[in-house]
């Protein structure tokens, strides 16, 4: 009995292992299984340590000239909107208006991002763990990113805005108009059912259009790059491109949606 | 005989540097939203210089780890089809020890794209992605992660004489 084991050893370890990834598949959707992949994540964290130290002085020093740019137009934009805020509670409080619209941001650290055109996912790490769920919108000081799908303290995953199954509810800056942002599979962001008689601009930005509760309005998630007809000429498809460099990413933010709504 | 020239911590210092590819490199590698799949290309290495047993229990962990780190949504995916991939070429290897590089190369090619079309026709499974999506993604992933290959091969393992010269 035992030299009919020996002798067919390989291919008991094969059944065993087979056998061994079937049982994982099956239990994929259990906390245990979640809570073991983001525990083995955070364990493993360090290791990306030599990978940041990789980023040399230069690049550095590039950031730091980058970010000195950014913080005068900042400065300068800021001053603009002080003013402009002032004049829209004076606007809003003549017109009995209420003031909502707070955003909290939570920092996370990028882990790892895993893309394909049939599943983009990024895993990250948060900061401040408080009020972190499901379905919380990512994003980035470029845009969105994507939105939590999974979360086991402190570890989440993101499905990507390149995912082929996400969708966004987004207007076009200018038209206002409204549609749905989503991935063609093959790698190219479109907003279908546009009406023909909708003009848009090549380099007009698209933002969010708030109708979700996930995702405020207003915040910017591509730029306009081509658009087609249809052959009736009654709708138009908008080609986008995203304003987030996924690639690029260093941090993101994941946006607190209870205190989105002031619930906090 | 395939001689084996494998240990636990030659293996665990793999896994971690495989660990640090994956979550901080991989990403400046992206071709056609595609990234080499690192894992598979460190399983044929390994597959090719152990026994079937190694190679089925290495491509088991490696699959494993990737579909830890990766943040895949079917844990236990790769962890299966990566065992069949080691077990497959550990086969070969061991039955046929003295094939040459010009035959191994279109070897581990096709490997990759079986290992795919697997890979991608489980996950899509209840989508909408037709098969046909599933053969191109898989030809075009497993033509970036041969080149990797084919790279890594005429850069470093051909002076080391990896594969069998006639």
């Amino acid at each position: 009995m035992i030299g009919y084991f020996y002798r067919y050893r390989q291919h008991w370890v094969l059944i065993v292992c087979v056998v061994l990834s079937l049982s994982i598949i099956s239990s994929q959707n259990s906390n245990l299984s979640v809570w073991i992949q983001h525990r083995f994540s955070q364990t493993f964290s360090f290791v990306l340590l030599p990978y940041q130290w990789f980023t040399s002085n230069q690049e550095l020093q590039e950031k730091i000239q980058q970010l000195e740019i950014s913080n005068i137009l900042l400065q300068n934009d800021n001053d603009r909107f002080q003013y402009l805020e002032e004049e829209n509670e004076r606007l809003r409080n003549v017109l009995y208006f209420q003031n909502d619209a707070q955003i909290e941001l939570i920092p996370a650290s990028i882990l790892g991002i895993s893309q394909s055109p049939i599943q983009s996912m990024m895993r990250i790490k948060l900061e401040n763990r408080i009020g972190i769920d499901v379905g919380q919108a990512v994003i980035s000081p470029f845009g969105i990113v994507g939105k939590i799908i999974r979360y086991s303290d402190p570890i989440a995953d993101v499905q990507l805005i390149n995912d082929p199954y996400f969708k966004i509810s987004v207007k076009l800056e200018h038209s206002q108009i409204k549609g749905i942002l989503e991935n063609d599979q093959f790698c190219q962001f479109i907003v279908r059912n546009i009406p023909a008689t909708v003009e848009v601009v090549k380099g007009e930005l698209i933002l969010t259009s708030g109708y979700s509760r996930l995702y405020p309005a207003d915040i910017r998630v591509g730029i306009v790059t081509d658009y087609q007809f249809d052959k009736a000429k009654r709708f138009q498809t908008i080609y986008v491109q995203p304003t987030t460099d996924l690639l690029r990413l260093d941090d993101v933010f994941v946006l607190d949606r209870n205190r989105i709504n002031g619930e906090k | 005989m395939v001689k084996n020239k494998f240990s636990i911590l030659r293996f665990f210092s793999i896994a971690i540097i495989l660990i640090v590819i994956q979550s901080g490199v991989n990403r400046w590698l992206v071709v056609a939203n595609t990234t080499p799949d690192i894992f598979l290309l460190v399983l044929i290495l390994i597959a090719f210089r152990t026994s079937i047993i190694h190679a089925t229990l290495v491509g088991f962990a490696l699959g494993l780890i990737q579909d830890m780190i990766s943040g895949s949504t079917v844990l236990g995916l790769s962890a299966l089809v990566k065992t069949i991939c080691g077990y497959v070429i550990g086969t070969v290897k061991m039955k046929y020890p003295h094939l040459t590089a010009s035959v191994l190369l279109p070897m581990q090619f096709c490997v990759m794209f079986f290992h795919f079309i697997f890979y991608y026709w489980l996950i899509g499974r209840g989508t909408t992605i037709v098969f046909i999506d599933v053969l191109n993604q898989s030809f075009i992933h497993s033509l970036y992660t041969g080149l990797i290959f084919i790279m890594i091969y005429f850069g470093l393992l051909k002076r080391i004489r990896f594969f069998h010269e006639s």
